[in-house]
């Protein structure tokens, strides 16, 4: 009969360490040169100039109206505006016996009495 | 024990990408040097096919080229990251590999790491040993890989793993706790025979 000798890790360990070593892939050129042009190539698009052109606050065209709205936006408060104005001003000028004539003149003369006729033909319009 | 592997300072990998992504093409290849030895082993343990490692490799070292502008100093050290990078990549193809793979074939659903450990042992011991290596809990396992077959310190596995030099001796000490177990209980089999 024979004693075994007690385990010793450690050296079970380097052994397979050394057999691991033994068989680890190295590093070959083509992988080597791949990832080289990897990196130049990712290089080259991080300086190259940019596409698209910087995001700005104010969008393509625009100008800021009293800072507040970008062009589009702007545009759409001023078209409103001018629609409201001009509706209230041509109806100012009509008078209210324009309405009346479209039929709509008695269910105003109401407004008109308590308000005026410009708000009477400006709620006209609208 | 194997020489130590992570004797640069990690400060050094920072500066080195902060000085690629000024377009340095120098330290490109310093950290490739560096780093991609390291990569390709890890991918290979992982996934046990070169190729496949290379691929890995290539792809985790493309990503650290594309941070590279957008990283921040200090927040992480590029070997960790890129380790973590490494991992995930491997689990990704693990995962899509699975499928195409006889389910019986499938060593080890998380991290297959020492299967290619355990094909390339020399001996019945080493390879018994590798079966043990493989059966550890995974950080268990990944602590005792990066000591002994990475050689590398108890700070670095760590800094790798996410946890402090306490968690790492006390990893290290129930691994090879498990091990001696496990080789024990081989050899009075072995013993039997």
């Amino acid at each position: 009969m024979t004693d075994k000798a007690p385990f010793d890790l450690d050296a079970a360990l380097a052994a397979l360490a050394i057999d691991e070593r033994a068989a680890r892939p190295a590093v070959s050129e083509s992988l080597q040169a791949r990832v080289l042009g990897d990196a130049a190539a990712a290089v080259a698009t991080a300086a190259a100039p940019s596409r698209t052109p910087a995001p700005s606050a104010v969008r393509s065209g625009g100008f800021r109206l009293f800072g507040l709205f970008d062009a589009w936006t702007g545009a759409a408060v001023v078209a409103v505006a001018l629609c409201l104005a001009i509706g209230l001003g041509v109806g100012y000028r009509a008078g209210p016996e324009v309405l009346a004539q479209a039929g709509l003149g008695d269910v105003k003369v109401a407004v008109v009495a308590e308000e005026g006729d410009g708000l009477f033909l400006s709620e006209g319009m609208l | 024990m194997p020489a130590m592997l992570d004797t640069h300072s990690t400060d050094d990998d920072a500066l080195l990408l902060a000085r690629f992504a000024a377009g340095d093409q120098g330290a490109a290849r310093i950290l490739t040097d560096q780093l991609l030895p390291r990569v390709l082993r890890q991918a290979w343990r992982l996934l046990g096919d070169e190729a496949e490692a290379e691929d890995v490799a290539q792809d985790a070292m493309l990503r650290l080229w594309r941070q590279a502008g957008d990283w921040r100093a200090g927040e992480a050290r590029v070997s960790t990251w890129l380790y973590r990078v490494t991992y995930n990549l491997c689990i990704d193809r693990i995962r899509k590999r699975r499928p195409t793979v006889p389910i019986e074939d499938v060593a080890e659903p998380t991290d297959p790491a020492p299967s290619a450990l355990e094909r390339l042992a020399n001996s019945a011991e080493s390879r018994a040993l590798a079966r043990a290596i493989l059966a550890l809990p995974e950080r268990q396992r990944r602590a005792l890989v990066l000591r002994h077959f990475e050689g590398m310190s108890n700070p670095a596995i760590g800094e790798r793993l996410d946890c402090s030099v306490e968690a790492v001796e006390s990893l290290l000490a129930r691994a090879r706790r498990q091990l001696a177990m496990d080789m024990s209980k081989e050899r009075e089999v072995f013993g039997n025979d």
